[in-house]
């Protein structure tokens, strides 16, 4: 089995690649994989487990509706909990959203409003997870298309909560935050402030799309120029936090994701290695 | 109700209503995407736009009960049957494709099945009829779309098919009437 730990710029394990992966042995250091797209039997599984073998993982969920207020499915976190036992991943990670109502499945990161109750809700639904699962996991910024009028806090402030609530960590989605910086007109800058950095353990960087003058967050493209920018400002203050390169459809050759993750880790090495003001070079990983 | 309860009710209903369209879209969008993963053969032999059309009114009055996006379009092969009596009746041979649906539906549980130590994997039993018959044309369809699946040279149209998983291969067999009553 792979060494447990994970650095640097990796790549998202799509099914489409499971057998290139496994004959190409591509120099990646870790993959984050779907993790709901291998919880039953079938072929991806034990592929899955021979590319185990070779690479470390990352595991990222997109069920557990940790912003609803539906019950909490225990056969599925069960399911789950069997995964990262057998493969050992060594981050979990999900979505600060809602995925299903009155069980009603709606596979689509929605948004929660940011109240003090949303905070208490989505905190407590993840205390409960993590003490079943035995361990911490990450939650993540989603992309917003409409917004809750009744919300106090900004998004920012509404994770720095939820994570301090609930002892979590924070997937920092630099896509999602530039794309609601384009479409709701929430400031990039103000949300990275008000992220408490040393709960931020995993980056995802991705590509947009366009439909009239909205961005749409669909994973399905190079990573943009403005994205870049946000993740090289990123790396000046924390330049080792494992980092992601995410694309989900319309995926591309495998040579087109090693570049992009390549393209990543240049981004990083450059700001790790930089002398800071005070002539030190600045690495310091986030707890 | 709490207020948050109700602030997400709300907003669920909202997709659901189109009164928060890009949701919507989305929400459309990703269940149309899994059927065509589903159903690949018989988007092949629909067509994107007969197929679209067919599935998106299939996705507005069918509600996703499960976690797991693979499972939607449990259904689907029925609404395909029910397409014999819409305003495109006499366009394709609406039972023959039923029964690929069918098929198609089978070999994705089948494939996505747990292991399972008493039952063959996510096994699915279907009943045949002879004016369903599957016609080389849909065998060649099937055969090109389900590269993990082994099927038979021929169907008889007189004998149920039951589909399963053995190891990482789906298998799709004619079998007789007699086992497949012991399977139901």
């Amino acid at each position: 089995m792979a060494a447990r730990n994970i650095k640097g710029a990796g790549l998202g394990l799509r099914p489409l690649h499971l057998h290139e992966v496994l004959q190409e042995q591509p120099d990646v250091p870790w993959f984050e994989v779907h993790i709901c797209n291998y919880l039953g039997g079938g072929l991806n599984p034990f592929l899955l487990s021979q590319i185990n073998e070779i690479y470390p993982f990352s595991f990222h969920g997109v069920s557990l509706n940790l912003g609803g207020v539906d019950v909490l499915d225990f056969d599925y976190l069960s399911d789950l909990k069997q995964a990262i036992n057998t493969y050992q991943p060594v981050l979990v990670s999900e979505h600060a959203c809602f995925t299903a109502h009155d069980g009603h499945f709606f596979h689509d990161l929605l948004p929660v409003p940011f109240t003090d109750e949303a905070v208490q809700h989505m905190a407590n639904r993840i205390k409960v997870v993590q003490d079943f699962l035995g361990r911490q996991i990450l939650i993540e910024n989603v992309s917003r298309y409409a917004t809750y009028a009744e919300s106090q806090l900004s998004e920012g402030e509404f994770l720095a909560a939820v994570s301090r609530e609930a002892d979590c960590g924070l997937l920092l989605d630099l896509n999602n935050a530039y794309v609601n910086q384009h479409n709701l007109g929430e400031s990039v800058d103000t949300f990275l402030l008000e992220i408490p950095v040393e709960r931020v353990a995993e980056i995802h960087l991705a590509g947009y799309s366009v439909k009239e003058d909205r961005l749409l967050d669909t994973h399905s493209a190079e990573v943009t120029h403005e994205v870049w920018e946000v993740f090289e400002k990123y790396c000046e203050q924390c330049p080792m936090v494992p980092c992601l390169i995410e694309w989900d459809s319309k995926l591309p050759s495998f040579d087109v994701l090693m570049s992009q993750m390549r393209k990543a880790q240049a981004y990083m090495d450059f700001r790790a290695y930089q002398p800071t003001a005070e002539g030190q070079s600045c690495l310091v990983m986030p707890v | 109700m709490s207020c948050y309860a109700r602030l997400i009710e709300q907003f669920a209903e909202g997709v659901l209503s189109e009164e928060i369209a890009a949701y919507t879209d989305n929400y459309i969008g990703a269940h149309l995407s899994a059927i065509e993963t589903t159903y690949p053969a018989l988007y092949e032999q629909l067509g994107a736009d007969t197929f679209g059309a067919i599935a998106q009114m299939y996705i507005r009055h069918h509600v996703p009960q499960s976690w797991d996006i693979n499972l939607y379009g449990e259904a689907f092969y029925h609404w395909i049957r029910g397409q014999t009596e819409g305003g495109k009746a006499d366009s394709f041979s609406w039972g023959t494709l039923a029964r690929i649906a069918q098929i198609e539906y089978a070999i994705s549980i089948a494939y996505y099945a747990k292991e399972s130590q008493e039952l063959p994997d996510g096994l699915s039993l279907i009943e045949q009829s002879e004016q369903d018959q599957i016609s080389p044309d849909l065998l060649c369809a099937l055969t090109k779309q389900h590269p993990y699946t082994d099927f038979q040279a021929y169907y008889d149209p007189k004998l149920p098919i039951i589909v399963w998983r053995e190891g990482i291969r789906v298998q799709v067999r004619s079998v007789a009437h007699e086992l497949f009553q012991a399977l139901e």
